[in-house]
């Protein structure tokens, strides 16, 4: 008990040493690592059903109907929701039994063309494939045969550079209801634990110096 | 002093990076006086630069997609007759006179719209007799229905085809073009003849046949003419796999300066079967819908490297696609990025949007990419473009000259175009929008919402038929064209003293001809009856020589003034806004007779 205690009094002086040595942005990230384990959103559709999500293992109820992104409005761990075809995180979202798709302004080349991959139905989030779409200008061509996937599993060791969101929201709890309004709402206990660890300078969804 | 404190911590940042300097541009627009006829300029070859003209079966049956609703989201889904009838003429004419000192015509694709063999048939006639050396990267609309997808529903591909050959898919088209090249003495492409073993004058399809599926060839040093290089792959089983790209030399001869070469890419190679609406139940593999992205595979762009790459640093290449490179699908244009920015690409030429405009790519180089998107010939403002380098080594100045043109600014500063009574009346039959007064069917939406989004993509997809107001549309535009002839008729008789043309059967002179149209008007014929009809008068028209009624001589050029201005009108009010004015109308008319029974009419008050 003592030890603890003297554990608490150690990191009473290191954090705010810590804060104070490096810049503002270390007192920034971590009042926006505070937004970023919650999620709450409104959004119109041809939906009707219940669903919940919980660490990537339990996906259970159903969802069915369509739910176009451009109706969807609210905050997603950390980021406000609203269509807007650069939005890098649109895609990024785990598996889903009912595929969001964007019919307004068809833009395929942006939005679906990329959602499409996000995910394989029915998988939960654990098991699932993550977009591995080059964002960057770089030579992205396999080198020998003809294989041209866009995915890859999120824990293959190929993907963890790129994959790091759907990683740290792999452990995501969801609870969804809808007749023909939908809300949604969640917690995030990846984002959870990167605000927790972000006070001893880890940052594990790579998410810091956002400023 | 304590007010200046604040200072060096703004310095701070504006040099830190909070506020970034604007980057540098390559390709800037240039104003200061430059004669390329001037002593020391070397220049490049000269291309005439043609994108999507869309050539369109006139004979086809009603299709789903040419339904007004469609048209109301995609103005090209149904063109005004005048415009699908002349859009040919028109190519023919740019090739031949306006651009005559033009060394080579580069074509970014969507050469027929419909996807058909006959389409193509009349396409390679025109270039035919361009008598230009020529040279096409390939376009969505050349093998895909309707320039969407490959469709799996063939029956209704064959109603597209109607009269007018065979389906086009992509595998084909690539053996037919091939075949047209080989034709082509002046471009070079007889060595190609060679190494392909392809040396006699066969007829073009009996020449497809034996070309192989995979080929690649570089033209031996030395070798005269356009065409460096050429490769392709047919995919057989999966035609949209298949790709065709080429390398054309723009090096001037006799001119000792560094080679210039256009690489004529391939934008329309997918993984999977190309889809109208991609389903949204589909997780992978991902179909894509060839209208709206494009795509290139590993095995074109590793070509596509290589030869790059083996031109060494003193070859400057140009890239020519069809689809503007915003469009291509995401890792596609990572790895083309990659190349433009490594390679130093000096600049990309696309077509596809019909519209036309330059765009600055930051590719995360040193400079911004240029790339320049070319308008439609057939299309609202039918441009199209010279293209040509120039650089003078003792001044260290280089030019990219891309001048445009459009149809219309070209012909009203010649003499004979846009005679006032040539002009379709408002509210006629054959008006140039008419076809847009009937109803639209809203019911295609649902349909194709419900077959592409609500159905899983392992059930069998429904087969979608035109509905009875496609099919009043398209009769409508029948009849237009059965008018559009007529007129024809009506202001260029036949001249009977020239050779005697193809006339249709029953019928030995223009009045007989125009009691058929007449009779295929006024009865209930059915569309059958007039797509018949249609295609005997288009034989007559390409074999008739023709007088002036005005004047009463004799002489095909009036003829071909009336087909280039109806054109023109037609074009002008198929674009967005009609018969509204826009910002580029210089010239306005005033209706006189209005304008007169104003002024009375308050006179009487």
């Amino acid at each position: 008990m003592r030890g603890h205690r003297t554990s608490i009094r150690k990191l009473g002086i290191v954090l705010p040493f810590c804060a104070v040595s490096s810049s503002c942005s270390y007192i920034a990230d971590r009042g926006l690592d505070a937004l970023d384990p919650f999620r709450v959103s409104v959004g119109l559709g041809t939906v009707i059903g219940v669903r919940f999500r919980n660490i990537g293992l339990v996906d259970s109820g159903l969802m069915v109907g369509l739910k176009p992104r451009s109706t969807a409005l609210g905050w997603r761990y950390g980021v406000p929701l609203f269509f807007r075809k650069g939005d890098p995180l649109m895609d990024a979202d785990q598996a889903e039994i009912v595929k969001t798709t964007s019919i307004t302004g068809l833009e395929y080349g942006q939005g679906s063309y990329t959602s499409a991959r996000s995910s394989m139905a029915l998988l939960p989030g654990l098991l699932t494939w993550a977009d591995s779409t080059p964002s960057k200008y770089d030579w992205s061509v396999p080198e020998e045969g003809e294989e041209y996937d866009e995915r890859t599993w999120i824990w293959a060791p190929s993907s963890f550079p790129k994959n790091l969101y759907a990683q740290v929201h792999a452990f995501d709890g969801e609870v969804e209801v809808g007749l023909l309004v939908y809300i949604e709402t969640g917690t995030s206990l990846g984002e959870l634990a990167d605000f927790v660890l972000g006070f001893l300078f880890i940052d594990i969804a790579g998410d810091d110096d956002r400023i | 002093m304590r007010a200046f404190a604040h200072v060096p911590c703004l310095l701070v940042l504006l040099v830190g990076g909070c506020v970034k300097p604007d980057r540098t541009v390559r390709f800037t627009p240039a104003w200061e006086p430059f004669d390329p006829g001037a002593e020391n300029w070397l220049r490049t070859r000269k291309a005439l630069l043609v994108s999507d003209t869309q050539v369109h079966n006139l004979y086809s049956m009603a299709l789903p997609e040419r339904d007004l609703t469609t048209e109301s989201m995609a103005a090209t889904a149904i063109r005004p007759p005048q415009l699908d009838l002349f859009s040919g003429d028109v190519l023919e004419w740019i090739i031949r006179n306006a651009e005559k000192d033009a060394d080579v015509v580069l074509h970014m694709g969507d050469a027929v719209d419909l996807a058909c063999e006959g389409e193509l048939e009349q396409f390679l006639g025109v270039m035919e007799r361009g008598r230009k050396p020529w040279f096409l990267c390939p376009g969505n609309h050349d093998f895909y229905y309707f320039g969407s997808y490959d469709a799996q529903d063939l029956e209704l591909w064959d109603l597209a085809c109607h009269g007018s050959g065979a389906r086009l898919p992509k595998d084909r088209f690539i053996r037919l073009y091939v075949a047209a090249l080989l034709g082509e003495e002046e471009a070079g492409c007889a060595a190609l003849g060679s190494a392909l073993g392809l040396t006699d004058r066969a007829e073009s399809s009996a020449m497809a046949l034996r070309m192989p599926a995979s080929f690649e060839w570089a033209a031996p040093p030395g070798t005269a003419g356009f065409l460096k290089g050429i490769a392709w792959e047919i995919d057989e089983a999966h035609p949209w796999r298949s790709y065709i790209i080429q390398s054309v030399d723009m090096t001037l001869p006799g001119t000792d300066g560094a080679s210039v070469r256009v690489l004529l890419l391939d934008s329309c190679q997918y993984a999977e079967r190309p889809e109208l609406i991609p389903n949204a139940w589909r997780s992978y593999p991902v179909h894509l819908n060839c209208g709206l992205t494009a795509e290139m595979l590993p095995n074109q762009l590793r070509k596509v490297r290589s030869w790059l790459e083996a031109g060494g640093p003193s070859c400057n290449y140009t890239l020519m696609f069809h689809h503007p490179f915003r469009d291509l699908a995401p890792r596609a244009r990572s790895s083309l990025g990659w190349l433009w920015r490594e390679i130093g690409v000096g600049l990309v030429v696309t077509g596809h949007t019909h519209a036309g405009f330059y765009e600055h790519h930051d590719l995360g180089g040193e400079f911004d990419e240029l790339e320049l998107n070319l308008g439609s010939t057939t299309d609202w403002p039918m441009e199209w473009r010279t293209l040509a380098g120039y650089a003078n080594v003792a001044e260290k100045r280089m030019y990219i000259r891309a001048e445009r043109s459009t149809l219309v600014e070209t012909l009203r500063n010649e003499e004979g175009y846009f005679e006032r009574e040539w002009e379709i009346p408002i509210g006629a039959p054959d008006d140039y929008r008419e076809y847009k007064q009937g109803e639209a069917g809203h019911i295609l939406l649902v349909d194709f919402y419900l077959a592409h989004h609500l159905v899983p993509y392992w059930l069998p997809q429904p087969h979608i038929r035109p509905g009875d107001t496609a099919k009043r549309t398209e009769e409508k535009v029948k009849d237009a064209l059965l008018l559009t002839y007529r007129r024809l008729l009506e202001n260029f008789p036949t001249d009977a003293s020239a050779a005697a043309p193809v006339w249709p059967s029953g019928t030995k002179d223009d009045g007989a001809v125009l009691g058929r149209i007449a009779a295929a008007l006024v009865q209930d014929a059915g569309i059958e009856a007039k797509v018949s009809l249609l295609a005997e008068l288009g034989a007559l028209e390409r074999s008739r020589h023709t007088l002036d009624k005005r004047t009463g001589l004799p002489g095909d050029d009036a003829r071909l003034r009336y087909k280039l201005s109806q054109a023109a009108w037609a074009s002008r009010f198929e674009a967005e806004g009609g018969r509204t004015l826009r910002i580029e109308d210089q010239v306005i008319r005033v209706d006189w007779e209005k304008a007169e029974r104003r002024r009375l009419e308050s006179a009487a008050h």
